[in-house]
């Protein structure tokens, strides 16, 4: 009886994990969706997200926000398969959806963080297009 | 730099009254500094939001109203923006001040040289801390590009020579 038990509780754990590593696609993609509809509300021709520009948007040096976070690669490095590093010098996971496949599938989490870091390079709010080209080009490193 | 990193020696925080509470003249013995991992309501919170940028620093190395000051204005963070909303950060300032160095869980050695006037936001301007590194922390001695900061405790109180 007990075996059965823990038995059943093992396979439960397994069906639990190859569930998670199957939703954090799902996830991302509809943390994107939802930037999509955000684009959407104020550009009704708004045609899709770009790689590319998210790229742009990682690297710029805008000089609109804090002097001591003068860009994104500040802390996440020019390249997005990089570890990162803050200013008190704790390491970062990449960025890179390849290399960190938990990236950008919490919209609570991913929120929080454009909220702080567009404040802190940018000087202000990032706009949905933005989020959502940034969050592209990672999950295609 | 190879000395510093070997730090891991002895007890936990929790040893820190005694290091810290020594008599003029005599040696600290070093302790790890720990991040917090964890725990009930406000704990739990701090360790998970106050870990993203450095290590969770120990509660009981600043006074209550050192904390008060610091999370009443979380967007303004030594240059960055780390706020949270009004009830996680209410529950953090609560863990922070019941554990802080002047609470009943604090040690008299932390409080030491610190004027009742003063209120620093950094624990790496409290008089005790500043007694215990001043000398590390001279050009050449315990500085250096793998440091970066002060602040970075783990650089040297990490055995593995790791930085978080
Ligand atoms: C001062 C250092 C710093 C700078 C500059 C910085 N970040 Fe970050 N970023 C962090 C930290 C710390 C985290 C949280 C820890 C983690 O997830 O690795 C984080 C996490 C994130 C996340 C959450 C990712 C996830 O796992 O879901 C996003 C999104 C993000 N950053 C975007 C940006 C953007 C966009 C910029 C530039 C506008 C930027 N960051 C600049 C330090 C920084
Ligand atoms: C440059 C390396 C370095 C950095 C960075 C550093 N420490 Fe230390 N710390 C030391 C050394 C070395 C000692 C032991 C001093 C002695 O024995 O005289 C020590 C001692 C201490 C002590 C006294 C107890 C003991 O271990 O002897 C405390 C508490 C402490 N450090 C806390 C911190 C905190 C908190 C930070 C980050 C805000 C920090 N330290 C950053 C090197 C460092
Ligand atoms: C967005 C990143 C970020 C987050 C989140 C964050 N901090 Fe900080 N914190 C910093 C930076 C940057 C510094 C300055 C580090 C330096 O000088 O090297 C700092 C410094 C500190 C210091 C002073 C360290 C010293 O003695 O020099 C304390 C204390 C502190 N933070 C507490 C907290 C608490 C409590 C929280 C959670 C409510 C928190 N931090 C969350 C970025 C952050």
């Amino acid at each position: 009886m007990i075996r059965r038990s823990a038995m059943a509780f093992s396979l439960m754990l397994l069906a639990g994990g190859t569930a998670l590593a199957a939703t954090a696609p799902a996830a991302r993609q509809s943390i994107l969706d939802h930037y999509a509809a955000e684009a959407r509300k104020t550009d009704a021709g708004f045609k899709g997200f770009s790689a590319a520009a998210g790229q742009a948007f990682f690297l710029a040096h805008p000089g609109t926000g804090r002097p001591e976070t003068p860009s994104c690669s500040t802390c996440h490095t020019n390249s997005p398969r990089n570890q990162g590093r803050t200013r008190a010098g704790k390491t970062l996971a990449p960025m890179a959806v390849s290399l960190s496949p938990s990236r950008f599938t919490d919209l609570a989490k991913v929120r929080k963080w454009f909220a702080r870091n567009c404040h802190t390079v940018y000087g202000r709010v990032c706009t949905p297009v933005e989020k959502g080209n940034f969050i592209t080009f990672m999950a295609h490193q | 730099m190879k000395p510093l990193r070997l730090l891991a020696l002895g007890v936990m925080c929790a040893a820190l009254p005694a290091a810290c509470g020594l008599a003029e003249g005599e040696t600290p013995r070093p302790v790890p500094v720990r991040a917090t991992t964890g725990g009930p309501a406000g704990e739990a919170d701090f360790a998970r939001e106050c870990s993203a940028c450095h290590m969770a620093y120990p509660a009981a190395l600043l006074p209550a109203r050192s904390w008060r000051a610091l999370t009443s204005h979380l967007s303004t963070h030594f240059g960055e923006d780390a706020s949270l909303d009004a009830p996680t950060t209410q529950r953090i300032t609560g863990y922070l001040v019941s554990h802080a160095a002047d609470s009943s869980d604090g040690s008299p050695g932390v409080m030491r040289g610190l004027p009742a006037g003063q209120t620093p936001e950094r624990i790496t301007d409290m008089p005790f801390w500043r007694r215990i590194h001043d000398d590390l922390l001279e050009p050449g001695v315990g500085t250096g590009p793998g440091l970066r900061s002060a602040a970075n405790c783990m650089h040297c109180h990490n055995g593995s020579g790791g930085d978080d």
